[in-house]
């Protein structure tokens, strides 16, 4: 019998027996019985964060009706937090957006898809140079692709962005700057070996539930985890935490440069680890920051090294000496295992670059690096910005597989696998993510050369700093058009001139690339509402809809229209015409075309037909004698990882001196651009909380989620609280040098700021507190600092 | 004066010493009984309102004194106040038997577990304020074994011990949240989501049969959380003393949830795919 038989027959008998049950109870008025209620069951990961959850989808007529956390799943383990539990919810907001909409004479009015498409095509066809396409870490890699594919192979426009550039470009340069190749080594099964975990400024309680409860499951096991909270404002992660150490924002440079001073001076630095596998390296100039700096020799490190005492650092970060020698003690005991994580604290940071630099400089430094356990690991707020804007490589700068627009070879080789013409992709990196917006939101005459800018799966207008320059001076400026396709009405649907209805998660196939380089895959389980279409179909058909009007980029060398799809039978389907769009997977068309590219930086993703069998698998995935593909878990270790040679122990084979080597650098601690003084006395901090999900959009509109936490707030220490005359509830007013929003304050509530500091969540459209957030970013990684600004609050 | 003299003394007045040493006796003896009394302050700082005042109801909250009142108040608190967790009443002997719930009653039953889930098998949502930051607040009430009738009812057993960061699951149900912003002040949307609704009975093979668990049992692992003894008398076991509830209770092939894809399949590249049946 085989599988698809037996399955029915289990079906077939449970029912069976269910009628038999219901016959013997048929004179009393039974309640319903279980087998009445079986539903369809498939696997996709979770819509939310980067930690990258599988669920199951329980399906029945058409609607998603149930959700369970997959025990398969190696990520979760069957859990989820309670955001995922309430995925399916996410799908059934009355307020769906069902047709296309366009802004004509400033009203919104119902049009068709061929119009919209066609609207589209030619106001990109009027100034292709002035376009720029704005996507997300929640696009799917195949959505990522086909942008990445379409900007700069077709129109030679290097303007895409993804919203990752605000949410992790410093863990990719800390990432390249160090190893010379993105992501990080280790992976999440680092939480199952360490016996210490330190978090800098990570509130992973609330933001990475999932993966925290590995750690806490462990010590109801009976095993011993140190947790350190390295924070600025006590958490829920505090509160589990074994240390919780409280340091002034912006000085965690400091700290970790005494780690490594401490490292130094005592001599327990890991002296074979680093004469073997590191060299250290610091900015030539450090008021002109660069991405890759110069080689510096060991004593020039420790000569620079030298002045971040705990003494001094003391000073600098308000941790006490003993805690600062304690961190000092823990790396330099070679007999533990120490896995760093750390998501916005860090890489939302004006020196965020930096920042990553030294964390991972203190794991070789101390040589825990490279063990079960021992690994410094970036955790990712996105589904897919490891997945897609990294690996595929929607940001201004970059080709997929790790390539840069700015490399020859690396253009050459996508012309090649895309058979363009040589020269079709332009080696000027675009604008970045505040640039682009800023050129959008400033008129033409006075230098705002992009018109016209097309968003897809994100909220900017939620998610930006500093909205008012950055966004909404869009308002009024005649010759700007914007162009957003989503799947609710959205701060950013707000103002757009054209609005394009989306299907979300599981009313599409997709895939995405979680933090620990895990690839996963999902298909399409129920229909979208109304008209709501494929973002993927929607940049296909408004590059097929440019291909007829002549745009030249449109073809390949041998004038043939860019994409191309075929059936097995080697027939091509017109997927643009979406009556045909799903008479093949478009999304493994899409993935397969990708997949060889991933190759040159030796991240091998797996082939789409085994990630359909796995509850995703970490790359490099690699073809086994056997026929059968082996997924990754430790990067650059031998006996892990397929390409480090048999005696090398470890070997980093994308140096970024070609000599197998990491670099630890030297970063000094820098003071922010913007500290609070006697005018703004406040550090104001952003951030997210459990149940929502970034801007709100999907989870403010599940009653579960909005009903446990309803509106943002601001959260005020007990002690500015008396100072001002605020009392708990009172509608209080947060104003930095951008503006002021009112809110309510919230005084010993979830999260317990010291004295002097703030902290707002960003999910409330109602209050959006990126109105008055600062736009200063890291000069390297250009990811802004939302965690840091100068504020002064007053009673409403 | 020497020891004859004093002895001397001692003598003529004897009995006026004992009169004197009775009186003095006396005296303490009372005093300390008197000391023993409660004052007026002390008998209402002792005051227990579960004695007191049993007139309130549950759902009553009385307003707190000010703190110059408090020495001339009476302490007001609702039926169900204790001063420390030791003291609220433990369940004792739970009823055990068949139980005898109506199918109304346990269509009612269905209908109140319903109302804290957005499906069957989602984690229920708090009906009550909670602490925003410490899990311990959780666990002191609901943790295994801990007991406790609070107005009358036991409050929910967590039934995955293992589990200890309560809050990334569990969050208050809408209204519960301290700080809320009026309606009109706030992104509200009607949601359409339809949860899958709880199964009701388990079906038998046969009349007497044991009945095949109506549920999934991942994170419900400990079956008397909500089975055992004073639970809902809907889903109550009737012979609680049987621990071994696998043993003849049988997972239900309609909750095996295991994804509908094959993998000894090429998978299919056209989409949505077919249903299987």
């Amino acid at each position: 019998m085989n599988l698809i038989e037996r399955r029915t027959f289990l079906k077939t008998s449970a029912l069976a027996a269910a009628s038999a049950a219901a016959a013997a109870r048929a004179q009393s008025p039974a309640p319903p019985t279980a087998a009445a209620d079986v539903l369809k069951w498939d696997k996709a990961p979770c819509r939310f964060c980067g930690t990258g959850c599988h669920v199951k989808v329980g399906v029945k007529d058409g609607k998603v009706v149930a959700i369970a956390g997959h025990p398969d799943a190696a990520v979760n383990k069957g859990l989820l937090c309670v955001k995922g539990y309430h995925v399916g919810g996410i799908l059934y907001g009355k307020d769906r957006l069902t047709d296309p909409m366009l802004r004509r004479n400033g009203v919104m009015e119902k049009i068709s898809w061929e119009e919209a498409i066609d609207i589209t095509a030619r106001r990109i066809m009027k100034n292709p140079a002035g376009f720029g396409f704005y996507t997300s870490g929640q696009s799917t890699i195949p959505e990522g692709y086909a942008a990445t594919k379409f900007m700069k192979g077709g129109l030679s426009n290097n303007h895409t962005e993804p919203n990752a550039r605000l949410c992790m470009a410093s863990a990719v340069t800390g990432y390249i700057s160090t190893y010379g190749v993105d992501e990080p080594a280790g992976c999440y099964d680092d939480l199952d070996a360490c016996n210490v975990l330190l978090m800098w400024g990570n509130n992973m309680a609330e933001m990475h539930p999932v993966l925290f409860s590995r750690i806490l499951d462990r010590r109801e096991r009976g095993q011993k985890v140190t947790i350190i909270d390295l924070g600025t404002r006590r958490t829920r992660t505090s509160e589990f935490a074994d240390h919780y150490l409280e340091f002034r924002p912006q000085t965690d440079l400091a700290i970790a440069n005494c780690i490594a001073q401490q490292l130094i001076e005592s001599g327990a630095w890991n002296k074979k680890f680093v004469e073997n596998h590191c060299a250290f390296r610091a900015d030539a100039d450090i008021t002109k920051p660069d991405l890759m700096g110069v080689a510096i020799s060991f004593d020039d490190f420790k000569n620079r090294i030298a002045e971040y005492t705990p003494e001094y650092v003391s000073g600098l970060s308000g941790l006490s000496v003993e805690q600062l020698k304690m961190l000092g003690d823990l790396f330099a005991d070679p007999n533990i295992r120490i896995t760093s994580t750390w998501c916005m604290g860090m890489n939302q940071h004006t020196r965020g670059t930096a920042i990553n630099r030294l964390v991972h400089g203190i794991h070789l430094l101390s040589g825990h690096f490279g063990k079960p356990g021992d690994a410094p690991t970036s955790l990712t707020g996105q589904p897919s910005a490891c997945g897609t804007a990294r690996e595929v490589g929607t940001l201004c700068h970059t080709l997929p597989g790790g390539r840069l627009v700015a490399k020859q070879p690396h253009r050459e080789q996508c012309e090649k696998h895309w058979n363009l013409p040589a020269g079709r992709i332009k080696e000027t990196p675009g604008y970045h993510t505040v640039l682009l917006f800023e050129k959008f939101c400033t008129p033409k005459d006075k230098g705002g050369d992009i018109d016209t800018i097309m968003v897809q799966v994100t909220n900017p207008g939620q998610t930006l700093p500093n909205l008012k320059k950055l966004y909404t001076a869009k308002i009024g400026l005649e010759d700007k058009f914007l162009i957003v396709s989503d799947v609710y009405p959205t701060a950013s649907t707000e103002i757009a001139d054209l609005v394009l209805p989306a299907a979300m998660w599981v009313e599409k196939n997709g895939a995405y690339g979680n933090s620990e380089r895990r690839t996963q895959q999902w298909f399409k389980m129920v229909q979208p509402p109304g008209q709501a279409r494929e973002d993927v179909w929607m940049t296909i058909a408004i590059a097929h809809r440019m291909f007829e009007l002549g745009h030249p980029g449109m073809k390949d060398k041998d004038g043939k229209f860019i994409f191309t799809f075929k059936d097995d039978a080697g027939n091509e389907v017109p997927v643009w015409d979406y009556a045909h769009f799903h008479d093949i997977n478009a999304d493994r068309v899409l993935y397969e075309e990708y997949r060889p590219l991933t190759h040159i930086k030796h991240k091998h993703v797996a082939p789409y037909d085994e990630l359909v069998k796995a509850t995703g698998m970490r790359w490099p995935v690699v073809e086994q004698p056997d026929g059968s593909y082996k997924e990754t878990r430790y990067r650059f270790v031998e006996g892990e990882d397929p390409f480090v040679a048999k005696g090398k122990g470890i070997d980093f084979y994308h140096s970024t001196t070609d000599d197998g080597r990491a670099q630890i650098w030297f970063c000094p601690f820098e003071r922010h651009p913007e500290e609070p003084d006697t005018e703004y006395p406040f550090w104001l901090c952003t951030g997210r909380v459990v149940e929502h999900w970034h801007s709100g959009t999907m989870t403010m509109r599940v009653p579960q989620l909005r009903g446990a936490m309803p509106n943002a707030y601001c959260e005020i220490n007990p002690a500015d609280a008396a100072a001002a005359g605020i009392g708990n509830g009172d509608d209080i007013i947060v104003a930095t040098r951008r503006g002021e929003i009112t809110l309510t304050a919230w005084i010993n509530g979830r999260g317990r700021p010291p004295k002097g500091s703030l902290f707002v969540p960003f999910f409330d459209e109602k209050r959006l507190i990126n109105n008055i957030t600062l736009d200063a970013y890291c000069p390297i990684s250009k990811e802004p600092d939302y965690k840091k600004c100068a504020a002064r609050i007053r009673k409403a | 004066m020497d020891s004859h003299d004093i002895e001397s003394y001692f003598r003529q007045h004897r009995k006026t010493l004992a009169v004197v040493f009775l009186v003095v006796c006396m005296l303490a003896v009372s005093g300390f009984f008197m000391g023993m009394r409660q004052t007026e302050h002390q008998a209402i700082r002792n005051q227990t309102p579960t004695t007191d005042q049993p007139t309130f109801t549950a759902a009553q909250i009385p307003t707190a004194p000010k703190y110059r009142e408090i020495p001339n108040t009476e302490w007001h608190a609702n039926r169900d106040w204790k001063f420390t967790l030791a003291d609220l009443p433990r369940a004792v002997a739970p009823p055990t038997g068949i139980p005898t719930a109506s199918p109304a009653e346990n269509a009612a039953a269905i209908e109140r577990r319903k109302l804290l889930r957005a499906y069957d098998g989602a984690p229920p949502v708090i009906p009550h304020a909670i602490d925003t930051l410490k899990s311990s607040a959780c666990t002191s009430c609901h943790g295994e074994n801990t007991n406790l009738v609070i107005g009358g009812k036991r409050p929910a057993e967590i039934s995955h011990p293992w589990i200890t960061n309560c809050t990334s699951c569990h969050v208050p149900a809408d209204g519960m949240r301290e700080l809320t912003e009026p309606q009109a002040q706030r992104l509200v949307v009607e949601n359409a989501f339809v949860g899958k609704s709880s199964a009701g009975h388990g079906p038998r093979a046969y009349g007497t049969a044991p009945p095949t668990m109506p549920h999934a049992v991942w994170m419900r692992q400990n079956c008397m959380a909500c089975h055992g003894p004073g639970r809902e008398q809907a889903i109550r076991t009737s012979h609680p003393e049987r621990r071994n509830c696998l043993q003849c209770h049988a997972p239900n092939a309609a909750f095996d949830n295991r994804e509908t894809y094959l993998t000894n399949l090429k998978p299919p590249i056209d989409s949505p795919r077919p249903l299987q049946q």
